[in-house]
């Protein structure tokens, strides 16, 4: 990497760091440091809980995803727009008038302090893991580009985010998550343009998005219902609500975002621009992904896009059946190239049955392509039983580092750094006042002044970034652990939305009941994900409706307390 | 602080109610899977 590249991305990360501190220095107060003084305008908080989502893997894993499955994965965000509505009539209004520090709070309000604190615990347990792997994840991947250590670049991600966080608290997490949203989007826009440009001269935009069309990677909607389907309208819109719903109106580390609106019309206007913005923004990170794949039909893609890996593999017995899969996958895209340049002339002298004939062509080729690609997996794998066969978060990475013009590898890899950073503040902050407002200062030390309770939670943040960065460290000698946390997320959010619904919008059913009817759905889903073959996401929909229908049941068969 | 804090009552810019915003939402939602259905058609 250049000094350029360096430079724009030290300066970036540097500069959102030490902004953030000094437009947050000050004296501040427990409600200042955990709720931002209640000053924020709709347009900070709407940056702010697009960040807080936005993780690195987004900006990873998105472009690989589209590069090997095209656009469907979009239809998981459906459900987005329809959550954000339901929140922002239902849930801004009660926590608002309530006036709360944490989600959890309306629950003992509305039920008891059990029924709280198994929330906050569920939330603490989910999101303490989830942190750890939001700095591991791009960290894992960022140190095999940059021939970092693995630590190392946890521990410069994790450092970076305590020193703003544990200063400005939530506020200095809004401020530093508006530049790190700019330098998000600028960036992937950026990359956008660069990539379009970097296609043959004869390829023109239109031919790009008719080549991607014409190869299903413009699959973006599917009518059709299929349980084991994860990516269709129907499971994007009901099962992406519940999710959905459950992450950013129960998850502290996105109530937090939008308590901290100087009104409900600011939460309100954060929220539903969120709304209107979230799937455009996906759209344009897997269009990238797409013109990636594009680019790669014209130019000679690797075997296996995780570099460093693939030289290991040079260094073992198998170095030889390596060499020869690679002239086998060279002499591939050869054929593959030919092709799509004739389904290219096709479509630009719109002959169909030319097109056709390419698209029946390519469909052979592309079988071909992929068997040879397994077994480059399939070597690395008998090279080494623990490594990671699937390259598909280092599809853009990869080609950013190749053919990315000096500067904007920087700035890309400053996008990167961003994401991991701004959702870790997020975490860091939401795990820190959910400590501290409903376990410590609600059952363990209630009495002290706020003055104590603003240092305990800066102690608390200090202490739940050394948690996500110990955690980070260890998390490499554990198997499929980033798919382990996501899992764990569905495991939880369904039960803490089931809660949070009983507690809008039920009345009849009381404290005894909900409490109950949580602990048992919880297990319940557990065992429903250790005993079926059910895709995780069903799992929010499922824990949701069992709480409700339990809690009606335990309802009318438990004493009444009076 | 919290006196400051306005109520639900207030209106969104734009619009007379709360009510217009949330169907330009879920509006746009539609409008979005029209669109991207016909995307979908048209490339395949």
């Amino acid at each position: 990497m250049s000094y350029l590249d360096w430079g724009v991305l030290v300066g970036t990360l540097a500069f959102i760091a030490v902004y953030g501190m000094w437009k947050t220095r000050g004296s501040q107060n427990i409600e200042g440091y955990l709720k931002g003084n209640n000053s924020e305008k709709w347009w900070t908080i709407c940056l702010s809980i697009m960040a807080t989502q936005a993780s690195a893997i987004t900006f990873l894993s998105t472009p690989g995803q589209a590069y090997e499955d095209g656009m469907r994965f979009l239809q998981f965000y459906f459900g987005l727009p329809i959550a954000m509505v339901i929140i922002a009539i239902s849930f801004i209004p009660i926590y608002y008038r309530l006036k709360v520090y944490t989600a959890y709070e309306f629950l003992e309000s509305r039920f008891d302090l059990k029924t709280r604190s198994l929330a906050a615990f569920l939330f603490l347990v989910q999101r303490g893991l989830a942190a750890g792997i939001t700095i591991y994840a791009p960290a894992i991947i960022l140190s095999s580009i940059l021939g970092w250590n693995v630590n190392t670049t946890s521990l410069i991600i994790g450092l970076v985010v305590i020193i703003y966080t544990v200063t400005g608290g939530t506020r200095a997490v809004s401020v530093t998550q508006k530049q790190q949203m700019a330098v998000m989007m600028g960036g992937m826009i950026v990359a956008g343009l660069i990539v379009i440009n970097m296609l043959p001269p004869e390829v023109s935009f239109y031919d790009a998005v008719q080549v991607a069309g014409k190869m299903d990677k413009l699959n973006l909607i599917n009518f059709s219902f299929d349980w084991n389907d994860r990516y269709n309208v129907w499971s994007g819109v009901s099962g992406g609500l519940f999710l959905f719903m459950s992450y950013f109106g129960t998850d502290q580390s996105q109530v937090a975002r939008y308590l901290s609106g100087k009104s409900v019309t600011e939460s309100r206007l954060g929220l539903l621009f969120n709304g209107l913005l979230k799937i455009p923004m996906q759209f344009i990170i897997l269009f990238i992904g797409v013109m990636v794949f594009v680019f790669y039909q014209f130019v000679q893609p690797p075997v296996f896009f995780n570099k460093v890996a693939k030289e290991k593999l040079y260094e073992t017995p198998y170095a030889g059946n390596l060499i020869q899969l690679e002239a086998e996958h060279n002499a591939n895209f050869k054929e593959k190239s030919r092709v799509v340049r004739e389904m290219l002339r096709g479509i630009q002298a719109e002959d169909e049955p030319a097109i056709a004939a390419a698209r029946t062509e390519l469909n052979g080729i592309e079988a071909e392509g992929k068997a040879i690609r397994t077994e480059v997996k399939g070597l690395l794998q008998k090279a080494n039983p623990q490594a990671e066969v699937k390259d598909t978060d280092y599809v853009f990475i990869s080609f950013v580092m190749q053919y990315m013009p000096t500067g904007i590898i920087g700035l890309l890899l400053a996008v990167i750094f961003c994401a991991s950073m701004s959702s870790t503040s997020s975490e860091l902050n939401a795990l820190a006042s959910t400590t501290v407002i409903d376990m410590y200062k609600r059952s363990i030390r209630p009495e002290a002044s706020g003055a104590h309770y603003l240092q305990a939670s800066k102690l608390f943040t200090v202490g739940w970034g050394m948690f996500a960065i110990l955690f980070a460290t260890l998390a490499s000698q554990l198997d499929n652990l980033i798919q382990a946390v996501n899992i764990l997320g569905s495991l939880f959010y369904g039960t803490i939305l089931g809660i949070f619904v009983v507690g809008f919008y039920l009345k009849s059913i009381k404290a005894h009941a909900v409490f109950w009817a949580a602990v048992l759905a919880e297990a319940l889903v557990i065992l429903t994900y250790t005993t079926t073959e059910i895709g995780f996401l069903w799992l929010n929909p499922i824990g949701c409706l069992l709480v409700i229908g339990l809690g009606y049941f335990f309802q009318a068969v438990l004493p009444q307390k009076r | 602080m919290d006196q400051e804090r306005s109520t639900d009552n207030q209106k969104p810019p734009f619009f007379n109610s709360w009510r217009p915003f949330y169907f330009l939402v879920i509006g746009a939602l539609v409008l979005q899977i029209i669109v991207f259905y016909a995307i979908t058609r048209y490339f395949e």
